[in-house]
């Protein structure tokens, strides 16, 4: 279980989040959507302790993320996953190492079991064959699925995805898309999603969260967000920019 | 105007800032040692980076700083009262103490800090540090330990081999330049006439010292890089220029406290 509590975050005069609160049930696949600045990125990087909150609280299964050591945060890790808007993965090994990576520190795995782990991994992601390219040698697609391989390999309760299909062509994000929901449900992971592509969160998503300038905007079920009223959800999922939002236009 | 009024006042402000920053990640570092143990391959993998690859470029740098000491003292030396061995003490010396160690570490400044900058940089504006953290390594023994210790253990080693190269260059340039003339024998009776073992140490603690603060000024820069490849390409420059003021005030530290 995750919950957000009155989260604040500001850069400068710059107030990135506020008063963001929320929950995540396990086993629930959810999607933080909103336009490009809106924070969705600032919230995730919150979440895992990548930043420290101004103010406000992040548990996850009882632990205030904000207040943990380094070793403890450590710990809280070992539950997540992350996949990164490009790939981050690491220039200097090889695709089978930026997997065996994670495996080898969180894992109690031996090398064989590892090694299986890499190419069940990869093979999971529809990428048999390429444990020894380095990442320079494949496209964004790929580097994307081995960033979810790395990211699943370790069977991580929760997993994160930042903009995992931003980017892609259509064929790629629904690939991308489709692997989501099969990692969701085999492995009965929570997934939260970080996306701007209304095709995804249709694709993927049960619950939809949207943020505008820093504030949460709608907080329900995917299919209805389509039926709300409200003038930034409507011209957002429209793809409308000259829609009329009232005064924030 | 007003810019222009506060631009010394921010300088100031972004310095002291900047000291603290790197003290505090320097306190990280130092913390995290006793992990390094982990980290022992990566260490042994930049000690090839840093310290085997290097090999070349201090082997000609020195090797020619040699050359020139000999051909410029022979070239200042006019007077028949001076004794012509001077010419392979003031090599030895000058090697010893300052030009392989110095010269040395400038040319490292740019083959190894502004490389370790540019990786560390990169890594960071890619998210690759932010991947590190969730896989639950901590980055900063992860990347920056193995880097410092590398460099404080092949830096010496480094000036070793430039105070060869250095003193061989200055022997071959008095063996074939004929404006010059000292013998071989003259050349390194001079040398032994006027060495000092201090002055060998004293060159290997001053590499040490450079070679902490190359490696860890160049990682700080890298670690804190931001704004993409544009940030990248400036905190390189930034980490390039700041590990040369660091060795020429290191020199004089150093120098006036050990000499």
């Amino acid at each position: 279980m995750i919950n957000i509590k009155q989260l604040c975050k500001s850069f400068g005069d710059n107030r990135v989040l506020n008063n963001i609160t929320f929950d995540m049930v396990e086993g629930q696949s959810l999607a933080i959507v909103g336009q490009s600045g809106t924070g969705k990125s600032v919230l995730l990087k919150n979440m895992i302790g990548l930043m420290k909150p101004d103010s406000g609280e992040v548990w996850i299964d009882d632990e205030l993320i904000s207040s943990l050591s380094f070793k403890k945060l450590q710990k809280v890790r070992t539950k997540i996953g992350m996949v990164f808007q490009s790939g981050a993965l690491f220039d200097s090994l090889t695709v089978g190492d930026n997997i065996g990576l994670g495996l080898k520190k969180l894992t109690n795995l031996n090398t064989n079991e590892q090694k299986d782990r890499i190419l069940e991994s990869l093979s999971e992601v529809n990428l048999e064959g390429t444990e020894n390219l380095m990442p320079a040698e494949l496209s964004g697609g790929m580097r994307k699925r081995v960033g979810i391989a790395r990211a699943t390999a370790i069977r991580p309760k929760y997993l994160f995805y930042d903009e995992p299909t931003t980017g892609l062509d259509p064929i790629m994000t629904d690939i991308i898309n489709k692997l989501i929901v099969k990692f969701q449900k085999e492995y009965n992971m929570t997934s939260l999603i970080i996306t701007h592509e209304t095709r995804t969160i249709f694709d993927v998503a049960e619950k939809v969260i949207m943020l505008d300038n820093g504030k949460i905007v709608y907080n329900g079920e995917t299919n209805k967000v389509k039926d709300s009223e409200e003038p930034i959800i409507k011209r957002f999922f429209t793809g409308n920019s000259e829609m009329n939002v009232g005064s924030k236009l | 105007m007003q810019r222009i009024i506060l631009f010394p006042v921010n300088f100031v402000i972004d310095f002291f800032e900047g000291i603290g920053r790197y003290t505090l990640l320097m306190i990280s570092m130092f913390r995290s040692i006793g992990s390094w143990s982990s980290f022992f391959s990566r260490t042994l993998d930049q000690m090839v980076t840093i310290g085997i690859k290097s090999i070349p470029i201090v082997m000609l740098t020195s090797f020619f700083s040699g050359m020139v000491t000999s051909v410029q003292s022979a070239y200042q030396i006019t007077s028949s009262f001076i004794p012509p061995e001077t010419i392979g003490s003031i090599v030895g010396e000058s090697i010893l103490l300052e030009l392989a160690p110095v010269i040395s570490a400038l040319v490292l400044t740019g083959r190894v800090g502004a490389t370790i900058t540019a990786e560390i940089g990169t890594m960071r504006v890619t998210e690759q540090i932010d991947a590190l953290e969730s896989l639950s390594f901590d980055p900063i023994s992860f990347l920056i330990l193995p880097r410092v210790i590398s460099g404080i253990i092949m830096f010496p080693i480094l000036i070793i081999i430039a105070d060869y190269c250095g003193i061989t260059g200055g022997w071959i340039s008095v063996v074939f330049d004929p404006d010059i003339n000292v013998t071989s024998f003259q050349f390194f009776d001079g040398f032994k006439q006027w060495f000092k073992v201090w002055d060998a140490w004293f060159g290997l603690i001053k590499a040490l010292f450079f070679g902490f603060a190359i490696t860890s000024i160049a990682c700080y820069h890298g670690y804190y890089t931001e704004g993409g490849a544009a940030g990248v390409g400036k905190s390189t420059t930034i980490s390039v220029v700041s590990s040369c003021v660091a060795v020429v005030f290191l020199d004089y530290l150093l120098s006036s406290i050990l000499l």
